[in-house]
């Protein structure tokens, strides 16, 4: 209880308050722009966190990540263009809304939701990363290497298109990652023969490249002009307490729409883009009136943004405790804590206690400050956004990149690095290669190679090494769970040529 | 674009591509402890490779247009642009690369969809230097971040 307290305490500060308010708003900022995503938003602004405090840069990284997957609501209402995936299944509703003139209440009902699903997502957090950490302490090397193997499976098996795509993306991904001097050998691998490629590919630069990259060759592709302006009546804006009684008596839905954001933020690699679609897909299945998805109803909606704001906060309980990312975004905040020395485990819980207690709050305080920030200053930001003409857009963006990537080791050749990789993630996304496994690979590959050595080197005396990978119940279970995600996608299959198929996305848009 | 592509045949090929490319830059002095792991790894992305090859010889291959979404060419300068700027900032510095580059990319991608006169390029430059400036004050003096310098800031 003292450790809680400490981390309330530790919140009490002015510069705390206004990282949460401005993390909130700078993630509603760019979660509200079609094609940058709540990873971008993180990627983009982590060199900002360099000089901070520990506490500092994660509150203020959390509060942006928050408010980046609420933002994204946003766009998908008022343009039908989700601002980021997790916001797909809001747009079949909000946007028949903004239609029918109810563009108000939709955002705020969107609102009322999404800082439900973000509270709601601190107390999954606070409730099952203590117990789990504890669990993490049983973990030894060939636990760990299955755990990676079990975050590869699920993004290859979760990701769009198929699974072979996903394998190949991810064990690309895990290549790059062994690029560089060998953490167990000590020896240069894979360098060209190049001294500044000892140091390997930075994670961060990675991400960057392969995240922001290919969607501003996109933006450039398509030379998209700034998107119409939406009239929004005075009247709609007074609906605001009328939507919040609304939101609040549809408690199963919204209890539903947080355990399924909950299940699906746990598993590595899945996030809100899975999230809401499957909550929305759910609270359609129990509505009472399944036939008026898709035309405007509030139910949806909820569905969609409560459980997508669940897995900011649900996504860091594997991150917290077994340092594996719930999803992209998670891995910048990994880098965060990485940078500051912080270590995924039971120590983060205890050694670090206050720390990351009052990281884990200021979520909470950063779901309840989408709020008021998004009721205000939404309209404003909104406009802000979609008049910035595209052309000045893409180098902006550029701009930022570039001096995010720089400032990570003060070195241009980490610029390239990131230019290269984003150019070639584009080119792989033609053949559907997904960058989301490139970069769950290269970061989960590094965890296997510790984990398969260690277990190889604690093997010796045995006539195959590698069977220390498999003499534990904890690893069976594991190995089970990596042959049921690899195989999902062919049972999912067989289950819908069973059944017959669900149209519920296609009637909906 | 390039028309009904068998994407899975495309994907397969460079994986496979990949993984002789990898297996060929391995050092034969290295020891064991240090290659057993990317080892394993190639051998599982040839595999991969291999089963994306042979669907893609299979009814059930995937195939798909390439580069279908707007002007390639316009992705593709952008990309020299991008490119570019890196060179420039190592030569010009910081500062005045970014400047260029920012009015030079703003004046390409919106010369697809509208004229632009030259007392509009001038506004443009002095807001792109306006943005660098921001962002350079905010690394170099807050931050305290140096950014490279070259003949100029």
């Amino acid at each position: 209880m003292d450790i809680f307290l400490q981390a309330m305490a530790a919140l009490a500060d002015p510069i705390v308050i206004l990282l949460i308010f401005g993390g909130v708003s700078a993630g509603l900022f760019v979660g509200a722009m079609p094609g940058l995503t709540a990873t971008m938003a993180l990627a983009v602004l982590l060199p900002f966190t360099f000089t901070m405090t520990p506490l500092n840069g994660l509150v203020g990284l959390g509060a942006v990540y928050m408010g980046a997957i609420y933002g994204g609501a946003f766009a998908a209402i008022l343009v039908n263009t989700p601002g980021t995936p997790s916001s797909i299944a809001t747009a079949f509703e909000g946007y028949p809304m903004a239609k029918q003139g109810r563009a108000i209440e939709a955002i705020s009902v969107a609102t009322v939701a999404s800082a439900v699903g973000g509270i709601a997502g601190v107390l999954f957090l606070l409730f099952l990363a203590p117990p789990l950490a504890l669990l993490s302490i049983r973990f030894g090397p060939s636990e760990y290497f299955w755990v990676a193997m079990l975050g590869l499976t699920l993004i290859a098996s979760l990701s769009e298109g198929s699974l072979l795509k996903g394998l190949l993306g991810g064990t690309i991904g895990i290549m790059l990652g062994t690029i560089g001097v060998s953490p167990i050998g000590g020896e240069s691998r894979f360098t060209l023969g190049i001294p500044v490629m000892q140091g390997g590919i930075e994670m961060i630069v990675a991400l960057i490249g392969l995240f922001v990259l290919p969607e501003l060759y996109n933006m450039a592709a398509l030379a998209q002009t700034s998107l119409g302006e939406v009239s929004i009546s005075a009247k709609e804006r007074s609906s605001f307490w009328r939507v919040t009684a609304r939101v609040f008596s549809q408690p199963a839905n919204l209890i539903r729409s947080c355990i399924i954001g909950e299940i699906v933020a746990i598993i590595p690699g899945a996030g809100g883009n899975i999230a809401n679609l499957v909550a929305y897909n759910e609270a359609k299945r129990a509505s009472k009136h399944p036939e008026r998805f898709g035309t405007g109803t509030t139910e949806g909606l909820i569905a969609s943004e409560s459980s997508n704001n669940v897995t900011v906060a649900g996504s860091m309980v594997p991150l917290l405790t077994l340092g594996i990312p719930g999803a992209p975004p998670d891995a910048v905040i990994l880098g965060v804590m990485l940078l500051h020395g912080l270590r995924p485990g039971i120590e983060l819980f205890t050694t670090s206690g206050v720390l990351t207690y009052a990281f884990i709050f200021s979520m909470g305080l950063a779901a309840i400050a989408m709020v008021p920030v998004g009721l205000l200053g939404g309209r404003l930001i909104y406009r802000i956004i979609f008049r910035t003409p595209y052309y000045f857009l893409v180098p902006t963006i550029g701009l930022a990149t570039i001096i995010g990537t720089f400032a990570l080791r003060n070195s241009i050749t980490d610029v390239f690095i990131m230019l290269t990789l984003g150019t070639g993630g584009y080119l792989l996304k033609q053949i559907g290669i997904m960058p989301a496994p490139v970069v769950l690979g290269l970061i989960l590959g590094t965890i296997a190679e510790v984990g398969y050595v260690q277990a190889i080197l604690g093997g010796a005396t045995y006539r195959f090494a590698q069977m220390r990978l498999f003499e534990n119940p904890l690893s069976w279970i594991l190995i089970a769970l990596v042959v049921v995600s690899a195989a999902w996608p062919f049972l999912a299959a067989l289950y819908r040529r069973i059944r017959p198929v669900d149209k519920t996305i296609g009637d909906a848009e | 674009m390039i028309r009904n592509v068998n994407t899975d045949l495309v994907a397969g090929t460079l994986g496979l591509l990949l993984s002789f490319a990898f297996w060929w830059l391995i050092d034969p002095e290295i020891t064991h402890l240090s290659i057993v792991f990317p080892a394993a790894m190639i051998t599982i992305m040839a595999i991969v490779s291999a089963l994306l090859v042979v669907k893609g010889f299979s009814r059930a291959a995937e195939r798909g247009n390439l580069f279908e979404v707007g002007s390639n060419v316009r992705v593709f300068v952008t990309g020299l642009f991008f490119f570019g700027w890196a060179f420039a900032i190592g030569i010009l510095g910081f500062f005045v690369a970014s400047v260029l580059a920012i009015a030079l990319i703003a004046l390409y991608l919106a010369l697809a969809r509208r004229r632009v006169s030259m007392a509009a390029f001038a506004a443009w430059v002095l807001i792109a230097a306006g943005e660098v400036a921001f962002f350079y004050l905010i690394f170099t003096r807050l931050l305290h971040i140096p950014l490279p310098e070259g003949w100029f800031l």
